[in-house]
């Protein structure tokens, strides 16, 4: 059915709504999930009651540490700001673009490495494209869903230069040195992070552990091609 | 260009939260904003309704990642909310109604521009029901699939799929007709 003239209403987001809407998230808080009382949470409760009796001159500094956001996303995301090694930053409009695989490969100036194996029951979603602007950074992200989940994301972007990852233990994917991360906390995500040297783009594969195990994780990469 | 060693020695980190939260920005953003977009004459609107929605996600992202459930599910049912609220003030009926009538006489002049074509859309949208509407919106303002609308709505994704096979041939046949004038 051709139902493009219903896309009539459709329109990119203006960039300086969406730097200036990131930029005020980075000042939010973020509001953490409501758990039974435990030892941890008699621990929280005693020293909010010493920071509750304090004077404001120590009060203040104390909660400005405490309601700092922990997820720091990396610049600003959506490609509006990111800061590069050298502490700069780089400014990209957002303009992103859906897209299959073949679509995405055919825009994307790199070959685009996509797994060739998978853990059953997976299926692929849409691939969001923001294209760069000459000397910023571009990104590319796609998941896989399993029911009402997506279990695995892939994100890459590039020039690989703008991404910056913490590293909890290196391994190696198809000859190359790859960081694997498993956030602590809540989420307990798993990720593997590696550039692609002689394309100068990063991958960056997220998984739930709960779906996906770290092995597989592993095994998801190594069949990328 | 930088390899890998070289971008850890930068000592700062981002974690699979952030990277996750960067990436569902730059996805999503664009389409929440459609789908207000769908429902509202004019872009500030729009983009404060999505500035809500976004807030409220950000604020409890950690709950969303406990179990990295359907991301869109969660997202669009704040959004939906959003849009209650929204048009559940008194003030709010009058004028999305205005504003598409408005939107119609300025589409009498010239019905090849892109504003007047959406003019034409808004009235059109305008008259069918909310249930109709709403689906109208997650399909073509969100860009959800029938499934995930399904899932959203809580009607059967058969459902989902005849009502908007229904409407939009309706609607087209609007399209074609006015084109043809």
């Amino acid at each position: 059915m051709d139902d493009k003239f219903l896309r009539e209403l459709s329109e990119a987001v203006r960039p300086e709504f969406t730097q200036a809407l990131y930029a005020r998230l980075q000042t939010i808080p973020e509001r953490r999930p409501q758990r039974g009382i435990g030892p941890a949470a008699a621990v929280i409760l005693t020293v909010m009651t010493i920071i509750a009796c304090a004077t404001p001159q120590i009060r203040t500094p104390i909660l400005e540490a405490i309601e700092t956001p922990i997820a720091r996303v990396i610049g600003e995301p959506a490609m509006a700001i990111f800061r590069t090694a050298g502490n700069t930053e780089q400014r990209v409009p957002l303009e992103v673009v859906y897209l299959d695989i073949e679509q995405a490969r055919e825009r994307i100036p790199f070959p685009l490495h996509f797994p060739t194996w998978l853990p059953d029951g997976l299926e692929p979603t849409q691939i969001a494209l923001v294209e760069p602007p000459e000397g910023k950074i571009g990104m590319l992200s796609t998941g896989w869903t399993k029911g009402d989940e997506i279990p695995l994301r892939l994100n890459v972007w590039w020039p690989a230069g703008g991404i910056r990852m913490q590293v909890e233990e290196t391994v190696e994917i198809n000859g190359q040195p790859a960081s694997f991360v498993r956030e602590p906390g809540a989420s307990g995500l798993i990720s593997l992070t590696w550039v692609q040297q002689d394309e100068g783009t990063a991958y960056i594969l997220t998984a739930n552990p709960e779906r996906i195990s770290k092995d597989e994780l592993l095994q998801i990469a190594a069949t990328m091609r | 260009m930088k390899s890998l060693a070289e971008i850890q020695e930068d000592g700062s980190h981002a974690t699979p939260t952030e990277i996750f939260w960067a990436a569902v920005y730059a996805e999503y953003l664009p389409r929440v904003y459609n789908y207000f977009n769908y429902w509202v004459s004019d872009a500030m609107t729009a983009e404060d309704l999505t500035a809500i929605v976004f807030e409220k996600a950000w604020r409890n992202r950690q709950r969303y990642q406990a179990n990295l459930g359907a991301f869109s599910t969660w997202l669009f049912t704040l959004a939906r909310n959003v849009a209650r609220d929204y048009f559940r003030q008194p003030q709010r009926e009058a004028p999305l109604e205005e504003a598409s009538k408005s939107a119609a006489q300025d589409s009498i002049e010239d019905v090849l521009t892109k504003r007047e074509n959406q003019a034409r859309l808004r009235v059109w949208l305008a008259q069918r029901t909310p249930r109709e509407r709403e689906l109208i919106t997650l399909k073509y303002g969100a860009g959800l699939t029938n499934r995930e609308i399904a899932r959203l709505t809580k009607y059967s994704e058969t459902n989902v799929g005849t009502i908007l096979h229904r409407v939009v041939g309706q609607l087209r046949k609007q399209w074609e007709d006015h084109d043809g004038r």
